[in-house]
C-alpha cells in the first residue's frame, strides 16, 4: 500500500547519498509541501488560473523527485486543468492532492 | 566542475544536488533567475541546470543574459522541464539552451548528458583559446609590418627636398624621428594659387592657423589621425578657405604645445597664440614670427630636455612666389611644349565602365606636366564625350530635355540605353602643336553613330537675351565648347567633331 | 552626401559639393522638389564647396529656376571658385540668377 503513496527505493538511495543532509530534505519537502498545499487552497478560492498551475506545476516536480508518485500524479491533473483554464474539478482534485501530500507525510514519518 | 543549479523548489535542488554531489560534482544553487546570473558572474560556473518557470527572472530570460555574459566562452545551459510541449522546448533552443532533462530525474541519463557537454565544453575551449593565441601572434606580426611601412612613411614625409622652399620655414626637433608609433597626426594643406583657395586635411594636428590682416584662422582637425580608421572610414574631404597674398599659415605639433621645463609646467597654447596674436597687433613684417615662437618656447623650457617631438612650420602663401616655383619645377622637370599627339579608342563594353576623361588628363600632366589648364580641359573634354555618347552612340535627342520632366528622362534612359549598348566606339585623338608660350591641342572625337544634321548647327546659339537661354535646358554644352575653343568643326556625317584648344603656359 | 539642404522659411539652402553633373541628379532635384512650385521661396545655392560642372548641372539649376518661377524666381548662386564662375558667366547665367 505505501509503496503507491512512495517510492521507498527512489528515497533509500536519496538517504544512502545524502547523509546528513536527507533530513533536512524530508524536513523541506514536508514544510514547502505544507505551503503549496495551503496556496494551492487560496488559489483555487479565489479561482487565479496561472497560480493554481504554477503550484501544482511544482509540487508535482518536487513529490516526482522524491518519489511521491500519487502525489506527482495528482498534480499533474489539476496543471493541467488550470492550464486550460478548467476550473470545473479544481476542488475535487484539490482533495485529492490534499489527501496525497497527508498521506506522503505520513508514511515520511513513518519510515525516516 | 563546478555546476549551477537553478530551481525555485527546494527539493528538486537538493536532491539533484545530491546527485550531482555524488558524481564528484562542486554545486552552487540559486532559487531564481536573477541569483542566477548574480551567481553566474561571481562563480564562474563551468555548467548551469536551469529550471524554467521561476519567480523574480525565468529560466528563458537568465538563459538569454547569461549566454550574452559568457561571450567566447561556452558555459553548456541545460534545461530543467517537466514541460513536453513542443512551443516550450522551441523556446528553450531559441534562447540558446544546450540540452534538456525532464522531471523525475533519471540519474543515469543526467550523468550521461552533462559529461558529454563537459566535454564538448572543453574542446570548444581549448579551441577557442588556440584561436586566440594564434590571433596574438598574427596582430603581432601585423604589428611589426605596421611600423615598417609607417617607418617608411614617416622617413619619407620629412625627407627634407621638399621643404627647402624660401617661403617655408621649418624645425624639426632630434625627437622628429620615428618613434615606433603607427599612428601619425598630420596635416596636409595644399596652395591653390589660381583660385586663391587653401584646401587642407587635418588630422589630429592641434595647432594650425591661417593668418590673414589682422585675423587668426584655426585650420580646425575634423578628422582622426592616420592609421586608425580603415579605408572605408576614412574622409578625404578637404576642407576649404579663401586665402589672400602673403597669408601666413602655422603648423605646430603638440610637442610645442606640452614642451615641459623643469618644474612639470607646459608652454601651453596660451602662450602659443600669445605669440601668434602679438604678430598680428604689432602688424611686424611677420617673417619674425617663426623665431618670435621657437624663442618664446626656449625661453619657458629654460634648456629642460623634451621628451615629445617639436615641430614648427610657417608657410609663407606669397602668391608671385609660389607661381614662379611651380614653373620653375614644371621646367626642371623638362615640361617643355613639345609635338606629340596619341590616340585612344573605347569599344561599348568598354565605355560602360570606363571615364575615358580623367584617363587623357592625367596622360597629359604625364606629358605636359601641369602647363596645360586642367578645368577647362576638363570642360572642353567632358562635353565633347558626352555629346559623342549620348547623342552618337545612344541617340538620345536632346529636344527631350526642353521640359522638367524631360530632362529627368534623358538621362534615366540614358542609363538604361547605356546597359543594354552592345555595339559602337568613340575614338578621341589628341595632338600638341607647340607655339611659343605652349601649344595648340587638336581634341577630335569620332563614333560609330549615324551622325546628325549638322547644317542645323551653322547659326550662332549664343544666346542674347535671359528669356533665350532660359528656354533651353540643353545646348549649354556645346556653347562652353566654343567659348573655350579657338574653332571646332564637324564632318558631314555629324560623326565626327574637332576643336582646337590653345594652351599657354605663361598664367 | 554631395548634396545637402535646409528649408528655414521662406528659405531653402542647397550645399553642393566635389563634382556637380548628371550622377547627382535625383539628389538635386529632391533638395528642392518638396518645395511648392512658384511659390515665393527663395533658394541659395551654395558652391563653395563645388569642384566641378557640367552642362547638365547647367541644365538642372535651369530647372530649378523654373520650379522657382521662371522670372520671378528668385536664387542666388553663392562663392563659387573661380573655374566655377566662369562657366557661370560663359553660359551667361549672371543674367539668370544672382550670382554672389
Amino acid at each position: 500500500m505505501s509503496s503507491e503513496i512512495i517510492d521507498l527505493d527512489i528515497l533509500n538511495e536519496l538517504k544512502e547519498i545524502m547523509e546528513d543532509d536527507f533530513d533536512e530534505l524530508i524536513e523541506t519537502f514536508i514544510d514547502d509541501g505544507q505551503k503549496q498545499v495551503d496556496d494551492l487552497r487560496v488559489a483555487i478560492d479565489a479561482s487565479i488560473a496561472p497560480d493554481i498551475r504554477r503550484i501544482a506545476h511544482t509540487l508535482k516536480g518536487s513529490s516526482a523527485n522524491l518519489g511521491a508518485n500519487a502525489l506527482s500524479e495528482t498534480c499533474k491533473v489539476l496543471e493541467h486543468d488550470a492550464a486550460e483554464d478548467n476550473l470545473s474539478d479544481a476542488n475535487n482534485q484539490y482533495e485529492k492532492i490534499k489527501n496525497a501530500y497527508e498521506a506522503v507525510k505520513a508514511s515520511l514519518a513513518e519510515n525516516f | 566542475m563546478k555546476i549551477l543549479i537553478v530551481d525555485d523548489d527546494a527539493t528538486n535542488r537538493l536532491v539533484l544536488g545530491a546527485y550531482l554531489k555524488q558524481d564528484g560534482f562542486e554545486i552552487i544553487s540559486a532559487n531564481d533567475g536573477q541569483a542566477a546570473i548574480d551567481l553566474f558572474q561571481d562563480e564562474q560556473p563551468d555548467l548551469i541546470l536551469m529550471d524554467i518557470m521561476m519567480p523574480v527572472l525565468d529560466g528563458y530570460e537568465a538563459t538569454k543574459k547569461i549566454k550574452v555574459l559568457s561571450g567566447e566562452r561556452f558555459i553548456p545551459i541545460i534545461f530543467l522541464t517537466s514541460m513536453t510541449d513542443e512551443k516550450a522546448l522551441s523556446q528553450c533552443v531559441e534562447v540558446g539552451g544546450d540540452d534538456f532533462l525532464t522531471k523525475p530525474y533519471n540519474r543515469t541519463i543526467l550523468t550521461a548528458k552533462i559529461n558529454a557537454l563537459e566535454r564538448v565544453s572543453d574542446l570548444y575551449n581549448t579551441n577557442q583559446r588556440q584561436k586566440q593565441e594564434q590571433e596574438l601572434i598574427t596582430r603581432r606580426e601585423l604589428e611589426a609590418q605596421e611600423q615598417e611601412v609607417a617607418r617608411k612613411v614617416f622617413d619619407s614625409i620629412l625627407s627634407p627636398g621638399s621643404l627647402s622652399s624660401d617661403n617655408i620655414q621649418l624645425h624639426l626637433s632630434p625627437m622628429s624621428l620615428f618613434n615606433g608609433d603607427v599612428v601619425l597626426a598630420a596635416c596636409l594643406v595644399e596652395i591653390d594659387t589660381s583660385n586663391n583657395v587653401l584646401k587642407y586635411w587635418n588630422g589630429a594636428i592641434p595647432a594650425a592657423y591661417l593668418m590673414q590682416g589682422d585675423a587668426l584662422i584655426e585650420l580646425k582637425s575634423t578628422n582622426l589621425p592616420l592609421g586608425i580608421l580603415g579605408d572605408a572610414g576614412f574622409s578625404n574631404k578637404l576642407d576649404l578657405i579663401e586665402i589672400r597674398d602673403k597669408d601666413k599659415i602655422v603648423l605646430s605639433t603638440d610637442g610645442i604645445l606640452e614642451a615641459e621645463n623643469s618644474n612639470g609646467g607646459m608652454f601651453g597654447s596660451e602662450r602659443f597664440l600669445k605669440c601668434l596674436n602679438s604678430e598680428l597687433t604689432l602688424d611686424v613684417t611677420r617673417s619674425a614670427l617663426f623665431d618670435h615662437i621657437l624663442q618664446s618656447m626656449n625661453e619657458f623650457v629654460d634648456g629642460y630636455e623634451q621628451t615629445d617631438d617639436v615641430t614648427l612650420a610657417v608657410i609663407n602663401c606669397d602668391i608671385d612666389y609660389i607661381n614662379q616655383l611651380a614653373t620653375e619645377r614644371g621646367q626642371s622637370k623638362k615640361f617643355i611644349p613639345s609635338h606629340w599627339s596619341f590616340e585612344l579608342c573605347f569599344y561599348y563594353d568598354a565605355l560602360k565602365s570606363i571615364d575615358p576623361i580623367p584617363l587623357i588628363n592625367q596622360t597629359l600632366v604625364e606629358i605636359q606636366g601641369y602647363q596645360i589648364q586642367q578645368d577647362k580641359l576638363s570642360t572642353i573634354l567632358t562635353e565633347l564625350f558626352c555629346n559623342s555618347l549620348d547623342h552618337g552612340l545612344l541617340g538620345l535627342d536632346s529636344k527631350m530635355k526642353s521640359t522638367p520632366e524631360g530632362f529627368m528622362q534623358f538621362y534615366s534612359d540614358k542609363e538604361l540605353l547605356l546597359k543594354s549598348m552592345d555595339e559602337g566606339f568613340i575614338k578621341i585623338a589628341v595632338k600638341n602643336i607647340p607655339t611659343k608660350n605652349g601649344g595648340d591641342l587638336t581634341i577630335v572625337f569620332e563614333d560609330s553613330g549615324k551622325g546628325f544634321d549638322t547644317s542645323k548647327l551653322e547659326k550662332p546659339k549664343m544666346p542674347v537675351s535671359a528669356e533665350d537661354n532660359a528656354m533651353n535646358f540643353s545646348g549649354r554644352g556645346l556653347l562652353l565648347i566654343k567659348s573655350y575653343c579657338q574653332s571646332i568643326s564637324y564632318n558631314e556625317k555629324g560623326n565626327r567633331v574637332e576643336c582646337v584648344y590653345s594652351w599657354s603656359n605663361s598664367d | 552626401m554631395p548634396i545637402t539642404s535646409s528649408s528655414n522659411g521662406n528659405t531653402v539652402d542647397i550645399v553642393i559639393s566635389g563634382r556637380f553633373d548628371f550622377s547627382v541628379h535625383k539628389e538635386f532635384r529632391d533638395s528642392y522638389s518638396d518645395t511648392q512650385s512658384g511659390s515665393a521661396t527663395e533658394f541659395i545655392i551654395d558652391m563653395s564647396q563645388t569642384e566641378y560642372v557640367d552642362s547638365s548641372a547647367l541644365g538642372m539649376l535651369l530647372l530649378l529656376r523654373e520650379h522657382a518661377g521662371s522670372d520671378k524666381a528668385n536664387v542666388t548662386i553663392k562663392d563659387c571658385q573661380s573655374d566655377v564662375k566662369d562657366i557661370m558667366i560663359v553660359s551667361n547665367f549672371d543674367k539668370l540668377f544672382t550670382i554672389s
